[in-house]
């Protein structure tokens, strides 16, 4: 479990010292625009993101030094225990998992363009509900339904929000 | 004072100030629990209602769902570890946790006495004590608002858990994100990528939502798959009965101290304009903490934790109202629509309120303090309800909050891109959660990281680059020598730690 933690450190600290050096060399110079008249470092609109940028590569570099340290000084025993090991099928498995879920979040916020709020959650509870196991079906279709519906009245009609209908359901869909 | 309190009295005890509060109460329960809602559109929503009321009456209500919203905030912190409001943040590094381990009821509850008691507290001094608090309140100016926003970044460390390093990184990306948006000074434009979405910056709810819902709804999903959950639902009703979740008095006088000290801490940043409940939940927590006979527990669930964020953060409701009363500065977006009720009775906010409406100012006092003990009642009516969620198959409860966070993210601004924000940042939010970066150093980073640029940039502006200001203005000197101590402090003991060990 340590030596995949440690594994776990490498990663997400070479990454954050990656972006760190791409924010810093080529996004900053890139997207902003320090004002000619400004001559103080402290108060040009580059100053703050230089310094936090430069702080997260610096930390992304402690913690790779770190575990590279604690990887060749070889705090973990050689042989590795057959629990290590049974539980990265099931990492992986969640893994899998999350970005499946990810997946259906997006494509649920992309059919609100088509079909609109109200009905894209009605699909998304059906369908996680159903896909994680959920077996009653009016359960299922009471609060598919309700749910939406209620935050639909809750919206549009108290607050006055104007929720995404969607092109079929809007003027223009029908036109 | 007291001719002024009898007088405010008369104009409180009616009966329609008492059915007007108790309605805000519940509005801001039901608001402030779903995370998604805002306190503020509650505030917005309602204003319309209050045209025709007399001035308590509509003040009264108001305030109800303010107070009872911000308490609200820790109902759906603790019961689905999403904050339901941002200053409910700071309790979900502890009250979740004792969610898990079927102790809901023990952390809602201990979430409300402390949330009572700080308010209440803090009314009391706000009652006694406005118009000499309001004189403090006008030192503030920059550079002292820099230095503080200093001091409470130091928290990043003491919420980092078990790797700082980790804990300082996840801060620094929150540092970073929170620069995205317009130049606060110049008006440039900075990691926008001609996106106009984005000149605002990174909205907090959908960031707050994305950090925390979307990442929880993904690992109970995975837990719903990969295990059965009839053994957790039977865990869970069987603690829910237990004795161990009731608050013993032991328990209790074990976190008082605490709770007064969030009171203080609470009143004091609630008088800073814009600084907000935020960080006085986390401030609070951090020197609970510091202080515990038991700080190994913190981060695990601790009572004495959800004490600390919970008295910290409900302390800021009723100084927070001074600069808005005494000088019309209204500190967030909250007490801007409390000014624009006020203005709306024909109250036009500053020394002439105090002369010529006090009976009414201390009217709204006297309902403030009661507004607690409606709180207090209805969040344990609540509260027997509420932990009923607990109960609820996974699959169920966690898409229905990501459907209330869908429409609570799109209809904060009446814009799809804050709900593309919150997939992102929910997907942003999963990573740390798997390389073990603590969501809570980015919060509080991202929360206060305008606040410190800007702070730095006026001071300078105002000093013509002359770093020593922030070192002759004495409140700004004090909270910079505390910033110094708790780190030099905080390394030493992490050394002494490890030499021991």
């Amino acid at each position: 479990m340590e030596q995949k933690r440690n594994l776990g450190n490498m990663i997400i600290s070479s990454f954050m010292l990656l972006i760190s050096i791409i924010i810093f060399f080529i996004i900053i110079p890139t997207q902003i625009q320090n004002p000619p008249q400004v001559k103080s470092i402290f108060l040009k609109p580059t100053f703050a993101p230089r310094v936090f940028t430069i702080l997260l590569g610096v930390l992304g570099l402690i913690l790779l030094l770190k575990a590279i340290l604690k990887r060749k000084v070889g705090l973990f025993k050689e042989e590795e225990t057959e629990e290590a090991y049974g539980d990265e099928k099931y990492t992986f498995e969640k893994e899998k998992l999350a970005i499946f879920v990810l997946f259906i979040c997006v494509i649920t916020v992309i059919l609100i363009n088509y079909i609109g709020i109200v009905v894209s959650s009605i699909f998304f509870l059906v369908f996680i509900m159903m896909y994680f196991g959920q077996k009653r079906w009016l359960l299922i279709i009471l609060v598919s339904v309700l749910v939406p519906i209620i935050l639909f009245f809750f919206f549009h009609e108290l607050a006055n929000v104007m929720l995404p209908m969607g092109r079929l359901f809007s003027l223009e869909g029908l036109i | 004072m007291i001719e002024n309190i009898l007088t405010g009295w008369q104009l409180f005890f009616q009966w329609q100030v008492f059915l007007f509060m108790i309605m805000g109460v519940f509005i801001g329960l039901i608001i402030g629990a779903l995370p998604g809602f805002t306190v503020v559109m509650a505030i917005t929503l309602a204003l319309p209602f209050t045209f025709y009321l007399p001035p308590v009456v509509s003040i009264g209500f108001l305030l109800g769902i303010y107070k009872a919203g911000v308490y609200g905030g820790s109902i759906s912190a603790i019961l689905l570890g999403t904050p339901g409001t941002p200053a409910a943040s700071a309790t979900i590094i502890d009250g979740y946790p004792m969610s898990k381990k079927g102790l809901a009821k023990k952390a809602l509850d201990m979430a409300l006495y402390s949330s009572v008691i700080a308010d209440a507290l803090s009314d009391i001094v706000t009652m006694i004590a406005t118009v000499q608090i309001a004189y403090l309140a006008v030192k503030i100016g920059p550079v002292e608002y820099f230095a503080i926003i200093l001091f409470s970044l130091t928290i990043i460390a003491s919420v980092s858990g078990k790797s700082v390093v980790k804990g300082l990184i996840s801060g620094a990306l929150g540092l970073l994100l929170a620069t995205v948006g317009m130049d606060a000074i110049y008006g440039i434009q900075r990691f926008t990528f001609g996106n106009i979405n984005l000149s605002g910056g990174l909205n907090i709810i959908p960031v707050l939502i994305g950090l925390f819902a979307v990442p929880e709804m993904i690992t109970q999903l995975q837990e719903r798959k990969l295990h059965s959950q009839k053994a957790t639902i039977m865990k869970v009703k069987k603690m829910y009965d237990s004795q161990l979740n009731k608050i013993t008095w032991r328990e209790f006088k074990g976190t008082i101290k605490t709770i007064l000290r969030g009171f203080i801490i609470g009143s004091f940043i609630g008088i800073i304009p814009g600084v907000g409940a935020a960080p006085a939940a986390f401030i609070n927590y951090n020197r609970a903490k510091k202080t515990s006979k038991h700080p190994e527990e913190f981060g695990e669930g601790s009572l004495e934790g959800v004490a600390a964020s919970e008295s910290g953060n409900n302390g800021v409701c009723g100084p927070t109202l001074i600069p808005l009363l005494t000088l019309g500065i209204p500190g967030d977006k909250t007490t801007a629509v409390l000014l624009g009720a006020l203005m709306i009775q024909g109250l036009t906010p500053g020394p002439i309120l105090f002369q010529k409406h006090i009976n009414i100012i201390y009217g709204i006092f006297i309902a403030m303090l009661f507004i607690n003990i409606i709180v207090f009642f209805a969040g344990k009516l609540f509260i027997s309800r509420a932990t009923l969620v607990s109960r609820v198959p996974k699959e169920i409860l966690f898409s229905i909050v990501f459907v209330l966070c869908m429409f609570g993210s799109y209809a904060f601004n009446n814009n799809m891109f804050d709900v593309w924000v919150m997939i992102a940042i929910g997907a942003l939010g999963y990573m740390m959660m798997r390389f073990e970066l603590p969501q809570a150093p980015f919060v509080i980073a991202f929360i206060l990281s305008t606040m410190f640029e800007k702070g730095l940039r006026r001071s300078l502006i105002m000093s013509k680059g002359d770093f020593s200001v922030f070192f002759t203005h004495p409140i700004s000197l004090i909270f910079i020598v505390l910033t110094i101590a708790t780190i030099f402090f905080g390394v030493w003991g992490r050394k002494k730690k490890i030499i021991t060990t």
